[in-house]
């Protein structure tokens, strides 16, 4: 049956008569979908989240080709067969845009019983398809069947929609809090792009539907107005494609995008109708085709010079994690020899080995003290690469501060007035406890004091202790040889020397402050150094929660 | 690809072409569902709604609200119910089919009635004019079964 007071359609689809914004919305928004449904899918099409993003785009796609079917078709069996449609295609969309947030944001598929669950929210819509529950009739004067949708077209589908909405809602404020701190981006771009997609779409179909039904609107033009949201949502994507690398798209996700530019301005056509307008949207179609090309090149280039750089990276990666094993092996023979040939040393000195004469006695303590400098030296460099390939572990429980800097400065006292320095200790509490690791904050605090007795010549070296509301601050000052602005910018880094350091210190390892800045970062804390320059002293200050 | 892998598969992709299918033949092969259209009225005999030509509504037509089972429109008018007299009546034993003349219970929001008493009357009060052969889509019947 065909509708007596409407034209038949021109080439299947045009109709003169229909307002422009009509083609405007609907072809656009068909193969931006469509494009980018195919980009993603062809980019990885074993991922599930590309085969969940392509199913959404073809429902999608589907359903605004039906529409568009709808407004400019005028036979009734035709226009009654995609009707039939629309409510399956919509619940499509709705579980599609579940299923691919789940995936999304578990980086998984989704249990059986989840899978059940969409397999019961399909199947009634498409068994009901066929019968009066979703189409009974047809207006042959206005064109339509809206007097005669039944419930699955009326509640069903639109209820689901909003049903979809929630979840969405609710999965991604769950995911949210759940993702890495360098995640949470990814999910509120992504979020915003279905949610905006979800709610334009639902709301204006639904509202289009309801409004034409109840006779407050001529017809659901209004719905198209809510396709615009798949185009906001395959932005999202593409941001998330080129800012980070989702769906494994690259390069395919800026030619969707120009290819996407493109149709949108050259739907401008539909409408445009004075010459004027033709000949700028003319130009401006041609601008953006040159530009387009000009960028998936460019694009590309950049494509190519990130692949390469990755390559490299893992290359650099690789000769690291192998030069970590190295050193462990080389250090811990060195490491062996040097124990035993100490152990010798003091085995002679202590009288085990029998008397010795006294003329060897200086010489076999000279080889004892350069052999328990090289096993610390060792111990340092090990330290270091045990801290960088995460192998420490930290024992936390309370730990009195004062007592603990107290006993290192007792320790160390002996070796600063050597050199002469005076060395001082100032606390105004009884004890100051924080939690932590003992053993480590132990070597963290003696590297530092050690440091400053190693880097003055002459003077003092002064520790205080204080606590300083939630935080206790550890501050040790000297009248050292200070530390040049360039030397500053490598001080905490690994092997980081200073230019004049090794002329003071020449067995300095450079991993020294490394490993205090490590072991004070673990427990929450901060250390930094301050100097006014060369030869004016310097401060290191440790701030620890309390 | 087992069922146990894909199990949304294996269970929609049936439905989906079982409703694909049923829903061709109910709607383009049975033509199983009811059509509405406007049906010729004679405002002279009957009581008729009445509708306009063009947008300024300065010329009148009368009709008969119609709903008949596509398949029977179909079987008796092909696909155009334009000047097909069987389209305006429910033949004898012919189901689904109902002619609905203008009352005070069909009439719906912006809707006027016209019976042949008040037929001039509704004219000159809503400024309209007859329209040449002033029939629905069709011509006027003789007949009219409920």
């Amino acid at each position: 049956m065909i509708c007596p007071f409407f034209e038949e359609p021109l080439y299947f689809f045009y109709v003169a008569e229909l307002p422009g914004i009509l083609y405007y919305s609907h072809v656009p928004a068909i193969v931006i979908a469509l494009l980018m449904g195919i980009f993603i899918l062809k980019s990885d099409h074993k991922a599930l989240i590309n085969r969940l993003l392509f199913g959404l785009c073809i429902s999608f796609s589907l359903w605004t080709l039906s529409t568009l079917i709808l407004w400019t078709n005028i036979h009734s069996d035709v226009l009654l067969f995609t009707w039939s449609f629309l409510g399956p295609a919509a619940a499509f969309i709705s579980v599609f845009s579940i299923y691919f947030t789940h995936v999304f944001l578990e980086k998984r598929d989704v249990s059986n019983v989840l899978k059940g669950v969409f397999i019961a929210l399909l199947a009634p819509i498409l068994i009901l398809a066929p019968t009066a529950y979703t189409l009974s009739g047809f207006n042959l004067v206005n064109c339509d069947a809206f007097g005669f949708e039944g419930v699955m077209n009326t509640v069903y589908y639109p209820l689901l929609g909003f049903i979809a909405m929630i979840w969405v809602l609710a999965l991604l404020v769950r995911g949210y809090h759940k993702a890495p701190r360098g995640s949470k981006s990814q999910v509120v771009i992504m979020g915003t792009g279905i949610e905006l997609f979800l709610f334009s779409f639902f709301t204006t179909t639904f509202l289009g539907s309801y409004l034409t039904t109840s006779g407050f609107l001529p017809d659901s033009q209004i719905e198209t107005y809510g396709y615009f949201g798949m185009i906001v949502f395959m932005v999202y994507i593409s941001v998330l494609i080129v800012r980070f690398k989702a769906f494994h798209a690259g390069l395919l996700a800026a030619q969707a995008l120009i290819i996407a530019l493109v149709i949108l301005i050259a739907s401008q056509f539909t409408f445009v109708r004075s010459t004027s307008n033709l000949i700028l949207t003319g130009i401006t179609l041609l601008l953006t085709v040159l530009a387009g090309i000009f960028l998936i090149r460019s694009v590309n280039r950049e494509i190519e010079q990130r692949k390469h750089i990755e390559l490299l990276a893992r290359d650099l990666e690789r000769a690291n994690k192998q030069q970590i094993i190295l050193i462990h092996f080389i250090t811990h023979q060195i490491k062996g020899f040097l124990t035993k040939s100490r152990n010798i040393f003091s085995m002679a000195l202590d009288g085990d080995l029998g008397d010795v004469p006294a003329t060897l006695k200086p010489m076999l303590e000279e080889g004892f003290k350069s052999d328990t400098k090289g096993v610390n030296t060792i111990q340092e460099i090990l330290n270091a690469a045990n801290i960088k390939s995460g192998k420490v572990t930290y024992t936390m429980s309370d730990i009195d501060l004062k007592k603990l800097i107290e006993e290192i400065a007792g320790d160390l006292r002996p070796a600063a007035e050597a050199k002469g320095l005076e060395l001082a200790f100032s606390c105004d509490t009884q004890s100051l406890v924080v939690k932590g690791d003992r053993v480590q904050l132990l070597n963290a605090f003696k590297n530092l004091i050690d440091n400053s007795i190693k880097y003055t010549l002459k003077g003092s070296v002064t520790v205080s202790l204080a606590k300083d509301g939630d935080t206790v601050r550890f501050e040790i000052k000297d009248t050292g040889v200070g530390i040049s602005k360039e030397d500053m910018a490598k001080l905490f880094t690994e092997g980081g020397h200073g230019a004049n350091s090794t002329k003071v210190n020449v067995e300095s390892t450079g991993f020294g402050l490394y490993i205090v800045k490590n072991i004070i970062e673990a427990h929450h804390g901060k250390v930094w150094a301050e100097s006014e320059g060369e030869g004016k002293g310097s401060r290191f200050i440790v701030e620890l929660p309390a | 690809m087992t069922f146990q892998k894909h199990p949304l598969l294996y269970i929609l992709l049936p439905i989906c072409i079982f409703a694909v299918i049923a829903s061709f033949y109910r709607f383009m092969v049975a033509g199983d569902y009811v059509v509405e259209y406007e049906g010729a009225c004679d405002p002279s005999t009957e009581s008729c709604f009445v509708g306009c030509t063009d947008d300024e509504c300065t010329e009148a037509y009368f009709y008969t609200k119609v709903q008949k089972s596509a398949g029977t429109v179909l079987s008796q008018c092909g696909p155009d119910v334009t000047d097909c007299e069987s389209a305006n009546v429910c033949l004898p034993g012919e189901a689904d089919c109902s002619v609905t003349f203008c009352s005070a219970d069909a009439l719906a929001e912006d809707e006027t009635c016209v019976t042949p008493g008040t037929l001039e009357e509704v004219l000159e009060e809503q400024g309209m004019e007859m329209e040449e052969g002033e029939g629905g889509i069709d011509e006027p019947v003789a007949e009219t079964e409920l």
